[in-house]
Parts: C-alpha cells; structure tokens; sequence
C-alpha cells in the first residue's frame, strides 16, 4: 500500500444522469396540493420552477438510466467491466429497497460486466455523502494502485408523499433523480483538485423537531460560507477565480448571503440548475456538471461543488481542469475537517 | 492486515414474538405506505398492517424506545470509556447497519461523533449490504491511509440494527433477526504490541440474487448462501498457511443448518455460536466476541475462520487469530495496556 495519497491523481472520467420524466411545473403542481398561493410566489422568487417526479420507479431503475446515461456520453459500455469500486451514495434515507435487501445486489444483477471487487453504500451525511463517496472512491483506487482500475459512484433520491414531503420551506422542491459517476486516473474530463469535509456536531437528529428545524435553518448557510472560506484557504484558491460555484440545487437566499459575507461574485453561483432541474439531492453534483461545469472545465476554468445536509455535515470539491494538474498538484493535496466544536454553531 | 484492542457487545433481552414483522410503531414509516414507497417497502405488507401473524418465536427485541442509534452509542461509549487515552487517535467512524432508525431522518455516524469521537475527521454509515456490513468496514479500515493515519490510526467500527414494522424479522427456516448492536477499535496491523485479535486476512463476496428475497424457499436461499461463504472460506484459506485442522468455525447463527454443513464442507471444527439467533449486523463482531471467548476459556490462541453473509447475496469470510491474554470487561473484550 502506498503511503502518499494525492487526490489530484484522480477525477471524473465521466458523469451520468437520470431525472425521471417530463419536467413538472411547481405552479401546476402547487395548485393541484393546494399549497398556499403566497408561497408559490415566494418558490417562484427563490428561482424554483421546473421539477421531476416519479411514483413507481426503484431506486435501482433511476440509477441504471443514469449508469446508460453515462455509458452513452463515453460512447463506452466496456468500461463497466474496468470497475473495481462500487459506491452508493443517497440523502434520503428510505431511497433503497427495503432491508434487509441490497440495491447494489440488484445493480450487479443488471450488469453482468460489472464485477467490483468491493461495494457498500455511504449514507447519514445528507447530500455531503456524494463528495464523501468520491473522496472513498480515489481512496481505494490509490490503494489499489492499478492505474486502469475505475470506481463506480452512484446516486439515487427520491422524495414520498405531498407536497409538504416535496417542497423544502421556500427555498427547495426535492426532485427525484439519480446520477452515476465514473472515477478514474486516465482520460479524465476533470481532476479532483480539494475535499474538504466539515462537520457542526449536535443537528444528528435532523429536522425532527421544530426547534431542530429552526436551529437548521438558521445555522445552515452560515456553516456554508465558513466552510467554503476553510476549503478556499486551505486550497489556496481564491474563490473569485472560479468559473462557477455549483451548489446543490435548492436555497438561492443563502447562497445570496453566502456570496456578501465572502465578498463572491454573486454570478458566479450557478442557480439555472435550482429553476430547471429542482434539487434531486446527491444526483446535483452530475447534474450540475453536465448542465454546466464540464464546459466550465473544458474552457480551462475551475468550479467548485458544494454539497449541505440537515445534519450538519457539509463537503465541498474543488474540479480542476484535467490540464492543470501539475501547478495545482501539491496544494490541491489534502482532506480538512473545518472546526468540531464551531464558534458560529448555536448548539 | 488489522489489529483489534477492543469489543462491546449489546444484545437486549430477549422476548417471545408472533408476528413475521418487526415491533410495532404506529406512527413510524407511515410514507412508505405512499405510492412511491412501495419500492422501499416488503411486497405484501398492506398499510396499517403492523403485524403478520405466525409460529412463536424467541429474539432479542430492543425497548420501544431503545433506538438503532441508541445501541450504537451504547456499545461504542461502553468500549471507548475504556481507552480514554485512545479516543484523540480514532480518525475514521464507520457504523454498519441494514435497518432503518425510527427517527429516520437521523443519523447513526454523525450521533457516535457528536456522542463520543468529536474531533474525527471522517465518518460514514456503511449500507446496502444486508446484514454483512461489518467485514465490509474491517476492510475499509485495513486498507485505506489517512493523510492524518500516524496520529489517527484507529477506526471507530460499529454494527446495530433494530426491526421496525413493516420489515421483516423472521423468515420462516432460515433465519430470524434479533435486535443488537456491537463496536470494535481497529487499526492496521503492527501499530501496538498488545490486541485482543487480529484479523489476518478476509475475502468477500457480492453477488446478484437469482431469485426473489421475499418469495424464494428458504432451500434455495440456503443453499446460495452456502455457495457463497463457502467460496470465501476457501480462497481465504488457500491463500494462508493454515491447515483445515488448525482453523475453528464460526458464523452467523440460523435456523437452517449452514454452520453443521460448512464445517462438513471445509473440513473445520466448529466453535459454539455466539447466540441462538441472528443478531443482524452485529452478528460477525458477536462472532469475533464468541471466538475470543473459547480462546481465554482455553488458555490458547485460536484461529478462528469468521464466516457472515445477508440474504441480499453478500458473504465474508476472516481469518482471526484470537488472543487468550485478552481482558474481559463487562460487555466486552478489551487489550492488556
């Protein structure tokens, strides 16, 4: 086992989506739930409009569209065969079949090329459990040490029930969707340049109370802007120099403030993502590549992906460019936790 | 490949059920019974329904309010109160667990964090494994180097699973699930000169089911399953020096006879089973637990061939030697000093 580990030797091979069926309007919708019409306005407002639902699909089934997504965006089904790594990542903890079956049994059921020789699932971390699975993902290929060996990073989320189980208070409509991403150290469309993990303790509950919701309200976009403040430090990165901030795809009013207290740029977080696509949870990352960060990449820029939970689990990833691996090499190298026991956390 | 210095067992007491289903809670997972939840829920249940009736019988049943989460931060807090001076070199936190908590939007890994290992930079619960997570999480915790992994070398590793309705608890001659929680401290061999066991090497198995989980007989399904440790056991064991004879058996307890014939098979003996029923994920560290145990009751070391597998198509096998000088807590093992 090698004993360096330079995160930078890995990326993104390619990415896969899968946002079930026609987009759905939040203004039909809303009216067919009789949600209030104040709050439609407010949705509407926060830059929410477009958004995808699906009742009878597996998670399984979303994330197979997604996996023949990618397949045909790499013009290669081969490289399934090359995957040595299977990873699951889900926010919603009820997205999977019910225990004690196995969502990646089922998916090597699907595909009998795909052969990893480890797989499991990383979950309670919220939409963070995404750049956590791709931080585990070039973890193992570096341990591995075969520079042709592929992981697999796949994501599914879907949301049950009415409208109050769909729309996250004015700042969010929860789209089903499911994403797959190829993680390689050849012929990459971007290098993993920084992860940085940050972790407010005491919101482990979630949202399961009032007091628990209104402490996660109030702390989550301040817990944002200190985090991507660490990462941009601790990667030496000055976050003006961004092609794009992508953040999940849901709560435009933080992100305003988020930009003001880190004097961002406020075009620079790309919000498109949050009125067409809604915020299909850990599927976001893909999704916001493919709508937008992969041409940012191949134009030469670099972005930033910022993943939130309810939880208090936060992660931020740096892509760079696949051609600016060797200036970026040695600051681009770490993974950071932010602060424990956080002065601006209120619990 | 790992060192083990320590082991927390919890197994509630146990209590007589009828229903196929796990303990009733009214108000729990009322969504899956949308329409969409109908993939995330067993085929067959009907909403309301918060039992199945059939034949008595006997598995650990956590309280009602005794959550997964709970155990978890039991067995984890039990163990780490014995290593205070350890907890600032725990730089991993990885939980398995196959069910999920009643307070669903919860959860378990970021608890045993806020709980007891608050400055651990990285966290995961584990899933989608079944029941098999466990030997999943030793072989992450052996194989992938920190940054931080010379101050931080230890993983905090965890198992605990209570069944809720509407899943399933029993599954009729093949096994029954019990309510249990269990944690151990590892680390990549060779850091300390003292451990309780060490696990030498593991091989695991993921494989697509050829039939339906909820329909297939249970024949059928013990029979993949032997196939699969089976296949396990052997590679693992061809790949060390281990004679047949020097290697004691010991796995996951089930109503079908899987222990009698893979020992037939393998041409092992087999140590006493850790319990009469299956305790879900925790069931490979209860195991681990059990082979301890032989080995101080008999003075000796012992080279125990661990063996666990889920019904959803995962298997392991490990190889464990384990220590007679390890040093009995109240709920567990832990290592001289």
């Amino acid at each position: 086992m090698r004993e360096i580990f330079t995160l930078s030797d890995f990326g993104l091979v390619e990415a896969g989506m899968e946002l079930p069926g026609a987009p759905r309007d939040i203004i039909d919708y809303a009216s067919a739930e009789g949600v209030d019409e104040a709050r439609v306005q407010t949705l509407l407002a926060n830059k929410l409009r477009w958004f995808h639902m699906d009742e009878d699909q597996s998670d399984a089934d979303l994330i197979a569209t997604a996996i023949e997504d990618l397949c045909a965006r790499l013009g290669d089904r081969a490289c399934l065969s090359r995957v040595t790594h299977l990873i699951y990542a889900h926010t919603q903890a009820f997205s999977m079949p019910a225990p004690p079956e196995s969502l990646l049994s089922d998916l090597l059921g699907r595909y009998a090329s795909l052969q990893p020789t480890l797989c499991f699932s990383v979950e309670h971390a919220g939409c963070a459990s995404s750049v956590m699975a791709l931080e585990w993902a070039a973890r193992l290929l570096h341990g591995d040490g075969a520079p042709e060996a592929l992981a697999l990073v796949v994501t599914s989320d879907r949301a049950f029930g009415t409208a109050a189980h769909r729309i996250r208070q004015d700042g969010g409509i929860q789209s089903d969707g499911a994403s797959a991403l190829l993680v390689g150290a050849r012929d990459l469309r971007c290098r993993f340049g920084g992860v940085t993990i940050a972790t407010y303790g005491g919101l482990h509950e979630g949202p399961s109370s009032p007091q628990n919701a209104a402490a996660i309200a109030h702390t989550t976009w301040l817990h944002i802007r200190h985090m991507l403040g660490e990462h941009s430090k601790l990667t030496g990165l000055d976050l003006n120099d961004a092609a794009a901030i992508l953040p999940v795809n849901a709560d435009f009013p933080y992100w305003l403030e988020i930009a003001r207290a880190l004097r961002i740029d406020a075009a620079k977080i790309y919000a498109d993502g949050m009125t067409r696509r809604g915020h299909a949870c850990c599927a976001d990352l893909a999704i916001n590549l493919i709508d937008r960060g992969f041409a940012l990449m191949d134009a030469g820029g670099w972005v930033v992906f910022c993943a939130q939970s309810n939880l208090g689990a936060y992660a931020a990833l740096t892509l760079l460019p696949t051609a600016c691996r060797q200036q970026r090499q040695e600051a681009a190298a770490f993974v950071q936790e932010a602060c424990a026991a956080c002065s601006i956390c209120t619990l | 490949m790992l060192d083990l210095y320590a082991l927390d067992l919890h197994r509630p007491p146990d209590a007589t059920h009828s229903s196929m289903l796990g303990a009733s809670h009214p108000f729990t997972y009322k969504h899956l019974f949308d329409r969409a939840g109908r993939r995330s829920r067993p085929p067959g249940v009907a909403r309301g329904q918060m039992s199945i009736q059939c034949a008595a019988f006997d598995a650990p049943a956590a309280a009602a309010e005794e959550r997964t989460t709970d155990m978890a931060s039991l067995v984890v807090g039990r163990m780490l109160a014995g290593h205070p001076a350890q907890v600032g070199r725990v730089g991993t936190i990885l939980h398995a667990q196959c069910t999920l908590d009643q307070q669903m939007l919860s959860s378990t890994c970021l608890r045993l964090r806020h709980d007891h290992l608050p400055d651990v930079p990285r966290y995961a619960t584990i899933g989608q494994l079944g029941t098999a997570g466990v030997a999943t999480a030793l072989r992450l915790a052996a194989c992938t180097p920190h940054p931080d992994s010379t101050n931080r070398p230890l993983t905090c590793i965890s198992a605990s699973d209570k069944w809720i309705a509407p899943f399933v608890k029993n599954f009729p001659d093949l096994l029954t699930f019990g309510d249990a929680a269990a944690a151990c401290l590892a680390a990549p061999s060779g850091g300390r000169a003292y451990a309780i066991a060490h696990v030498l090497d593991m091989e695991l198995l993921a494989r697509p089911l050829p039939y339906d989980l909820w329909t297939a007989p249970a024949s059928v399904q013990e029979d993949f399953i032997f196939a699969g440790v089976q296949e396990c056991a052997e590679r693992v064991r061809r790949r060390s020096d281990f004679r047949r004879a020097d290697l004691r058996l010991i796995g996951d307890a089930m109503i079908a006879p899987l222990g009698e014939r893979l020992a037939g098979s393998l041409g092992m003996a087999r140590l006493a089973d850790a319990a009469p029923t299956h305790l879900s994920s925790a069931s490979a560290l209860f195991s681990i637990g059990a082979a301890i145990e032989a080995a101080a009751a008999r003075e000796q070391i012992i080279d125990a061939l661990v063996w666990t597998a889920s019904l959803s198509g995962q298997a392991a096998a490990m190889l464990v030697r384990c220590r007679p000088d390890a040093l009995r807590t109240p709920t567990g093992w832990t290592a001289r000093s």
